[in-house]
């Protein structure tokens, strides 16, 4: 009849099936079930240009701010399938020559474990802990700064009238299809200053 | 534990042993079918990849499998996932885009891997920015440790040969107990 080996394959084969029929079945049942955002606030504050001249190297304009958020990804977190948030604030502008930029300014992995309020210390407060209450999304950042430096390519912003500011959010789920979606934006377009003269 | 199956493999003749070497031949070259299908449907050249490296945890860890797409005349956008392969590196990398410059000609992007405190000029060799010809393709969707089994195959060379062995051995002997 059926020797050991035979019968170790079939429940094995079987086991494999089954279990990717399951995680099939979840990714899809997630997709479905994937929760909306209410789209929350972003201020940007102390928008400067400026121009850096360090010796040996090129001339560029050197764009830095600070920025508050407020909005609730709760129902993100809620979702069962989800493993991590991929916060991301991006600045979208244009040039006059058509040339379309899309930059990453800051960005902060939020992972099912400290599912928690999180604020950001801000300037005035650097006392209180970078953490808020524990067990919901409500997101409260206060005077960040950019974590990247914002330059150009062409090592110039002039030209550059405005820019959109949005906060983006993607979602790593445990097993299936990523997501993305929009988090907060600001209200408009906002107006790039001159470059600082020194 | 084997004479049986020597002693079956006599009874079989040339012709037999043929027949079953082309049996396993057809069942390499489906596999190869399905493989190159996809491809083409995702328009990437390889359109599943494992993680190799941790600069994308807690997201992706060694060995999670990751499914790709590259739609012809969509552009990248930050934050997509990509993977990558610069020339002279043999290796693709997974890492997220997080700068992105359209111009008439072209798309000059930057990457960063998540959990990297720098960003990925360093790896480009030599080259500034990263342009479209350069990607594989934009991770969609995400099936944990299952890749872990090529990973061990890589670290451990002979698992690789003793698996394919076994399973050559296997697929000459299966067909003979379904006939007895």
């Amino acid at each position: 009849m059926y020797s050991t080996l035979n019968r170790l394959n079939h429940l094995s084969s079987l086991a494999t099936t089954y279990i990717l029929i399951l995680l099939g079945l979840i990714s899809i049942s997630s997709l479905i079930t994937l929760p909306t955002v209410n789209i929350g606030k972003v201020d940007i504050k102390d928008l400067i240009v400026g121009r850096l001249r360090r010796w040996g190297a090129k001339e560029e304009d050197l764009a830095t701010l600070r920025f508050d958020v407020r909005t609730d990804l709760n129902p993100l977190l809620n979702s069962y399938n989800t493993k991590q948030l991929f916060l991301y604030l991006t600045a979208t502008y244009a040039e006059p020559t058509g040339d379309v930029h899309d930059v990453v300014l800051w960005d902060r992995i939020v992972t099912r474990a400290d599912m928690r309020d999180f604020r950001a210390v801000t300037k005035k407060n650097q006392a209180q802990p970078a953490r808020g209450k524990r067990g919901r999304g409500n997101v409260r950042l206060e005077e960040v700064k950019n974590k990247y430096p914002w330059k150009q390519p062409s090592g110039s912003f002039k030209g550059v009238a405005t820019a959109n500011f949005t906060l983006h959010y993607d979602l790593m789920p445990y097993v299936g299809l990523l997501s993305s979606g929009v988090a907060a934006t600001a209200r408009g377009p906002i107006n790039i200053p001159e470059v600082i003269k020194r | 534990m084997f004479q049986s199956e020597i002693a079956r493999f006599r009874k079989l003749g040339v012709q037999g042993l043929l027949f079953q070497a082309l049996n396993f031949l057809s069942v390499i070259a489906s596999g190869l079918m399905m493989w190159k299908a996809l491809c083409l449907v995702t328009n990437s050249e390889s359109p599943i990849v494992v993680v190799l490296s941790g600069s994308m945890e807690p997201a992706f860890y060694r060995g999670d499998i990751l499914f790709l797409w590259n739609p012809a005349n969509v552009p990248y956008a930050v934050g997509d996932i990509t993977v990558y392969r610069v020339p002279g590196s043999e290796i693709p990398i997974v890492h997220r885009v997080i700068e992105s410059h359209i111009t008439n000609t072209t798309q000059l992007l930057l990457t960063k891997g998540d959990n990297n405190n720098e960003t990925d000029t360093m790896l480009y060799n030599g080259m500034e920015w990263l342009e479209r010809k350069h990607i594989i393709g934009k991770v969609r969707g995400f099936l944990p440790y299952v890749g872990y089994v090529t990973i061990a195959m890589n670290d451990f060379p002979k698992l690789k040969y003793a698996l394919l062995g076994a399973v050559g051995f296997f697929l000459l002997i299966q067909k003979e107990h379904e006939h007895a």
